[in-house]
């Protein structure tokens, strides 16, 4: 079962195109990286799913409900953390909690405390007089003691120093395993969610370049150099991104690796010239798509 | 229901200060207003605890409107990162939430108001009516502002800082008339009602006060409703300025000037005369000429009904008969004459064979009691100089406007000696009347006719000065009078009946009007009266029109 399903979402704001004819997938229990560069729509498309904004064209479904119509049984279930939120910042922690506490049936006071134990927040300072990282684990903290079924956060390590990712990604991580959740997490910052997702998506304001599992993903992405190569056809198949080439040496990204069919290939095509293939992270995934998308973009205009 | 309580309790906190200074500036403000004399405020002598009355009363204002303004935005859906649009909030709890906070800060104080009325002011129909009108008063500033900020706020992302600057003086304009209607202790076309007076305009002005407010409450739920689409913001509010423009209220809200107020004055001219004895033999006051709404009257009758005393000495109630059928009047529920005769036990008749006019008597030096009888004077208290209409000179045509006083007592201060007497003549025209006696016991006397702007301050026995005036009625001339010598003392032409030739002193500069009565002896001043006439009657009609009874012990 799909937690969210999205079929041809388009939105405008005025006459820039935000995001159009996104179609996203998110499975149930899956922890989703929505990726891509800034103004690629990760935001728009996000609070597309939370009601925040209507959509101008296509339809979304959260939880099994069109996201227009999302209400206050809906949000019970899904928690939201957000750069972009409005946290109200003049409460304290403590009544931060009592605030989100009221507010759902499902919370559960023994997470709460652990979360708080865990995150270190002082309970009677006021929001706004807690760094950012600080006001970030207070939202996370707020959207996770009640046991949403999703999880939804928008740049969420966005301002965050090294080490309170960490803590951040740590208690997401922790807090994961305790229950069968699913979470959609938007952000550019790709080395925080490879540890954190097991789907990825990538988006760059139209259709969704990429949406499949992590594994799926790193099986088939291979970044590839040979060198002293003695000819070259010139032809560069449409799955070969990020293509180099510069004295006799060529290099590339490979998006349809196939292990023992893609060497026959490459040596067929470099001349037999010897062939370095390694596995590639997300961060290379996701630079050598964005370029890709960006010289394609170039071309059509 | 619940979801509703935590927003609204989350609003007390999150504004806890603003409330808190809101209700502070309240509290004090009313207090003042209950015990500041109306004719130091509206005097501005400058004590402290006027600067203090106004200084409250600007500061409940601005948290008012500043916490309408305040409330709505605070969670304002048009902000796609409001926190409570992905926490379990239907809109319709969120804005009802933020509507009732601003509906509770506004009714407060309309609550206080009508609960003064109560107190003070028995004779008062429709309560529910004056509530409502009080209300309509206090929120109107904040909850358009509140709708004006609303729209401001959609409109940033598509108009140009015009609008928003329209819509901003928009904003200021409405508190600077309620700021306005506050100082002159006015609370714009709805506080006729409180005298009963409910016309055909008011109702019209009423309609137009009620209109933008019902808009802007309109603007606020269609922000919530539709997230603070800026084409139905912009509409509603184009017609909300619409109507402010098109209305009179704002304008009647300032000061009118000498012509409009007396052409006002001539409006709600009504007379009344002296029966003498109705059917079943006691005395009754025939009430006519109230043109528009019979109920005018209503007020002042149940006021005064139980005070009165009549000639022969007796101490009956007054009967009051509707006249000339059985429409429109009536006397306040028997509750309320108990309160107000224990209050008000010393207002009675002056012999109408005498004197015209009622009198005020101190009864005794207990300063609480002094103080407790201005309270209702302070408020609405319309008092009736009756004349026996057989007795007054009158020529056809006049009976209307000299027959009968209309004398709305604003205040009455006692300070040692000295007892002051405020009165509201008729919006916006003020008397102020300020009489001395020598003594607690001394009973004062004051009436004033229409074209009658002037504060007078006369100490019995010893001069009698017309000083203070805001207004010289061009028309008018002031005598002293004493009816039982058939005297009248004219100061502008000098002549005195029965020889006497006194000349008067009338100082343009500082406006000062003096009778140097000095040269009158004590036996001529007793029973003396100060009149006001007008030039034009005195050139035709040999003797006074409306007159106020000069008493010294």
């Amino acid at each position: 079962m799909n937690v969210i399903e999205a079929e041809n979402l388009t939105y405008h704001y005025r006459r820039t195109n935000a995001v159009r004819g996104l179609n996203l997938t998110v499975p149930e229990g899956s922890v989703f990286a929505l990726l891509g560069p800034n103004g690629a729509g990760k935001t728009t498309t996000i609070k597309m799913l939370m009601n925040l904004l209507r959509p101008d064209a296509g339809q979304a479904r959260v939880l099994g409900v069109s996201s227009t119509l999302l209400g206050p049984r809906e949000f019970e279930r899904i928690g939201y953390v957000s750069e972009n939120q409005d946290l109200p910042l003049w409460m304290t922690v403590d009544r931060f909690a009592d605030f989100g506490r009221a507010l759902h049936p499902t919370w559960d006071r023994d997470l709460e405390l652990k979360l708080r134990r865990q995150f270190d927040l002082p309970g009677r300072r006021p929001l706004e007089h807690l760094s950012r990282g600080m006001t970030m684990k207070a939202a996370l903290l707020a959207a996770l003691s009640f046991r949403p079924k999703l999880l939804v956060l928008d740049e969420p390590f966005s301002g965050l120093d090294p080490l309170a990712r960490d803590e951040f990604t740590r208690g997401l991580l922790e807090a994961s395993t305790e229950g069968d959740w699913t979470i959609l997490v938007s952000t550019h910052d790709i080395e925080e969610v490879e540890r954190l997702c097991d789907w990825v998506g990538m988006i760059e304001r139209g259709p969704m370049r990429i949406a499949e599992s992590t594994e799926s993903l790193l099986s088939r992405y291979r970044r590839v150099e040979a060198v002293n190569v003695p000819s070259f056809n010139n032809i560069v198949p449409d799955e070969w991104l990020d293509f180099e080439r510069a004295d006799g040496a060529v290099k590339f990204a490979d998006r349809r690796y196939v292990a023992g069919q893609s060497e026959t290939a490459y040596a067929s095509a470099f001349g037999g010239a010897p062939v370095q293939v390694r596995p590639m992270t997300l961060r290379e995934i996701f630079i050598a798509e964005a370029r890709s998308s960006r010289a394609l973009g170039k071309e059509v205009k | 229901m619940k979801r509703l309580l935590i927003v609204f309790l989350k609003d007390a906190r999150r504004f806890r200060v603003l409330l808190g200074v809101w209700a502070g500036s309240m509290a004090v403000h009313y207090y003042l207003y209950i015990h500041l004399s109306p004719a130091e405020v509206a005097g501005g002598r400058g004590s402290w605890a006027v600067v203090l009355f106004f200084a409250s009363g600007l500061a409940f204002w601005i948290s008012l409107v500043l916490l309408a303004v305040l409330l709505v935005l605070e969670d304002h859906p048009g902000n796609s990162c409001a926190y409570w649009r992905t926490q379990p909030f239907k809109w319709q709890e969120v804005v009802t939430a933020k509507l009732g906070w601003c509906i509770v800060v506004t009714a407060i104080p309309a609550v206080a108001y009508t609960c003064s009325l109560i107190q003070f002011n028995l004779g008062v129909k429709a309560l529910w009516l004056v509530f409502l009108s009080e209300w309509a008063v206090y929120a109107l500033a904040p909850f358009c502002a509140a709708a004006a900020a609303v729209t401001a706020e959609t409109l940033l992302r598509v108009a140009n800082n015009l609008i928003i600057a329209l819509l901003g003086m928009g904003v200021v304009g409405f508190a600077i008339v309620s700021l306005g209607n506050l100082a002159a202790a006015n609370g714009g076309p709805f506080q006729d009602i409180l005298h009963g007076r409910l016309v055909s305009q008011l109702w019209r002005d009423g309609t137009l006060l009620i209109l933008p407010l019902l808009l802007s409450l309109a603007v606020v739920v269609a922000a919530y409703r539709w997230r603070a689409r800026w084409a139905i913001a912009w509409g509603i509010s184009a017609c909300l300025i619409w109507i402010l423009v098109a209305s009179e209220w704002p304008r009647n809200a300032f000061p009118l000037s000498p012509k409009k107020a007396a052409a006002m004055a001539e409006h709600i001219q009504y007379s009344a005369q002296w029966s003498g004895q109705d059917a079943a033999g006691a005395p009754a006051l025939h009430v006519t000429g109230v043109p528009d709404d019979p109920n005018y009257m209503l007020v002042p009758l149940a006021l005064l009904a139980p005070q009165l005393n009549l000639p022969n000495g007796q101490h009956p109630e007054m009967k009051v008969r509707p006249y000339p059928d059985e429409s429109g009047l009536s006397v306040a529920p028997a509750s309320a004459r108990a309160a107000v005769a224990r209050v008000l036990g010393n207002l009675r008749a002056l012999n109408p064979s005498d004197y015209p006019g009622f009198r005020i008597a101190l009864p005794h030096s207990d300063p609480k009691v002094v103080r407790t009888a201005p309270f209702i004077a302070i408020e609405h208290a319309v008092l009736f100089q009756i004349h026996p209409v057989a007795e007054l000179p009158l020529r056809p045509g006049v009976r209307a406007r000299a027959g009968l006083q209309e004398l709305k007592v604003l205040g009455v201060r006692r300070t040692g000696a000295h007892l002051d007497v405020q009165l509201w003549e008729c919006r916006p025209t003020s008397v102020l009347v300020r009489a001395w006696g020598r003594s607690p016991a001394d009973l004062i006397d004051f009436a004033a006719d229409q074209p009658f702007p002037n504060t007078v301050r006369y100490s019995a026995g010893l001069n009698v000065t017309l000083e203070q005036v805001q207004r010289v009625c061009p028309d008018a001339v002031y005598a002293l009078v004493n009816r039982g010598r058939s005297e009248i003392l004219f100061p502008e032409t000098c002549s005195v009946g029965a020889n006497r030739t006194i000349l008067s002193q009338y100082n343009a500069f500082d406006r000062t009007f003096t009778f140097p009565v000095e040269a009158i002896d004590q036996n001529w001043l007793d029973g003396a009266t100060l009149v006001a006439v007008r030039r034009t009657w005195v050139e035709t009609v040999d003797g006074a029109v409306s007159t106020v009874p000069v008493v010294s012990r």
